[in-house]
């Protein structure tokens, strides 16, 4: 009976943490337990296992972490002023729906171009980072923004760098 | 543990950048027996070749990458790898005979992990060196036909020829028409007389329908051992897989030559999957190579949960010509993370 509930106890762990580790494998790919067994063979080399089982808990946490390391990286200084025709551009459509008031807005803003940068190493990293810079350059710009312009400039070998260039609207 | 502990102590751990090519992997496999072995009947929980690892590669360029994997068994029913057995003999003279009593005692050591494949390398359009303690190519050659691997129904009860070696260097070819050369040598490290150094090697054509292998030992499991011997001991293995829809056939057949015993041995195996979640399996296994007559018989159903976690339930029996007829009856769960 003792042996009975320990292995009803044994099982009850294994089904509790199954859904943390249920696998989620492109068809034709083995478990990587499985793969792994095969000793770095060429059969299942082009199957991803960066979100199967814990494996895929794993990277999830660490690209949280990744996102928060992302803000450090973050850099924003005016670039340079924007001539006057580009800085006093605004839709008057969009002016006369929304009922904006084009003297409320900075214009030192206005007149400013900004330059966000981030720095990444994956492609979840950039999408972290992009989206981090987007944030950002909201803050700035109360009433929205307008990129002018969108560069990717390497660091390393590992590393790059994402440089977006805006202005307030 | 709370499952959030984990990620969070590996990431801390691991930088970012290294970790988006590393993959964490992991087995359980417990399963719940009733054996009736030599006359003594029990039941007992038993963990299957549970294990936890880590692999992983690092480019260095286009054409070349650093492998690596380290990989460790763990024992999920009593948390021990380890056990150490002693015999003491005690001797008395009364008459009316003389009679020698032995005892056997074992320790478990408590150590929690045992090394499993461990190695590092690099793989390059030329092909794939690595070094370390890993499975031969002959014992990877059996791919998947042995349906109760890691179980009681292992076919490791009765052929030789599953060795996983140490200190021992292997290059695989790359894989041209379906076809994969590997070739591994295992060091003793020591020079002594009869030492000797061994080697291992296969030629593997695998494609889904048909999987075919030949490979062969020699002094394998005496290098790995650092054993010196005057004798040699050689092994070939041939094995044949074939998938026909829910039909899945196996056959092995080896040779098996130390200069003591000079013995060939086979293993039939047939799976069947009934749907995508149930399939039914039987196998037998004989050789003369552990055990005069040694058969062993299993058949057993899987169920899959998910994915990654099936249930399962196996019979085996296992015999010789001697004395032994042990039978084991069991039911368990692996999952595979």
């Amino acid at each position: 009976m003792l042996l009975i509930k320990k292995y009803l106890f044994c099982s009850a762990i294994l089904l509790s943490i199954n859904p943390i580790c249920a696998a989620e494998l492109q068809d034709g790919c083995e478990p990587a337990v499985d793969a792994a067994d095969r000793l770095n063979s060429n059969t299942n080399k082009n199957c991803d296992y960066s979100n199967t089982g814990l494996n895929g808990v794993l990277h999830r946490a660490l690209s949280k972490k990744n996102e928060a390391g992302a803000e450090t990286v973050i850099e924003k200084e005016p670039s340079k002023a924007l001539s006057k025709e580009q800085g006093n551009k605004e839709p008057a459509d969009k002016e006369k729906t929304v009922g904006m008031n084009s003297s409320t807005i900075s214009s030192s803003k206005k007149d400013l171009a900004y330059t966000l940068k981030g720095e990444f190493s994956s492609a979840q990293q950039l999408a972290s980072v992009r989206y981090e810079l987007v944030r950002k350059a909201t803050q700035e710009c109360v009433k929205g923004f307008a990129i002018d312009g969108e560069h990717y400039l390497p660091v390393s070998a590992e590393l790059m760098k994402l440089e977006l260039s805006f202005h307030c609207l | 543990m709370k499952k959030a502990l984990l990620p969070l102590i590996v990431a801390s751990i691991l930088p970012a950048a290294a970790f988006a090519d590393v993959v964490v992997y992991g087995k359980a496999n417990v399963s719940f027996q009733a054996t009736d072995k030599s006359g003594a009947s029990y039941t007992e929980v038993v963990s299957n070749a549970s294990r936890i690892g880590l692999k992983g590669s690092d480019a260095i360029n286009d054409d070349l990458k650093v492998i690596y994997q380290f990989e460790y068994q763990t024992k999920v029913d009593d948390g021990s790898n380890s056990q150490t057995c002693a015999a003491t003999s005690t001797s008395t003279t009364t008459a009316p005979a003389a009679t020698t009593k032995t005892t056997t005692s074992c320790t478990v050591s408590g150590q929690t992990f045992s090394q499993r494949n461990i190695y590092v390398g690099l793989k390059g359009n030329g092909g794939t060196v690595m070094a370390g303690m890993f499975d031969t190519p002959v014992k990877l050659a059996q791919e998947k036909i042995d349906l109760f691997n890691d179980l009681i129904g292992d076919f490791t009860e009765v052929l030789e020829g599953e060795n996983r070696v140490k200190n021992v260097v292997q290059y695989s070819s790359p894989t041209f028409s379906n076809i994969t050369l590997n070739a591994a040598y295992i060091n003793s490290e020591h020079d002594v007389l009869d030492a000797t150094d061994g080697y291992s090697a296969s030629a593997v054509y695998s494609t889904k329908p048909v999987y075919l292998a030949i490979g062969m030992d020699h002094n394998a499991k005496l290098a790995s051992d650092k054993k010196a011997s005057a004798v040699d001991v050689d092994l070939i293995r041939a094995v044949a897989r074939f998938t026909m829809g829910p039909v899945v056939l196996g056959a092995m057949y080896e040779t098996y030559d130390d200069s003591k015993i000079d013995e060939d041995g086979f293993l039939v195996s047939l799976q069947y999957n009934i749907d995508d979640k149930w399939a039914v399996k039987g196998q037998v296994a004989q050789s003369d190579m552990k055990m005069i007559g040694g058969e062993s018989t299993s058949v057993g159903v899987d169920y899959k949960l998910s994915k990654a976690t099936k249930l399962y339930g196996f019979y085996t029996m296992i015999e010789d010509d001697i004395a032994r007829d042990d039978d084991h009856l069991g039911v368990g769960i692996e999952m595979n993370f």
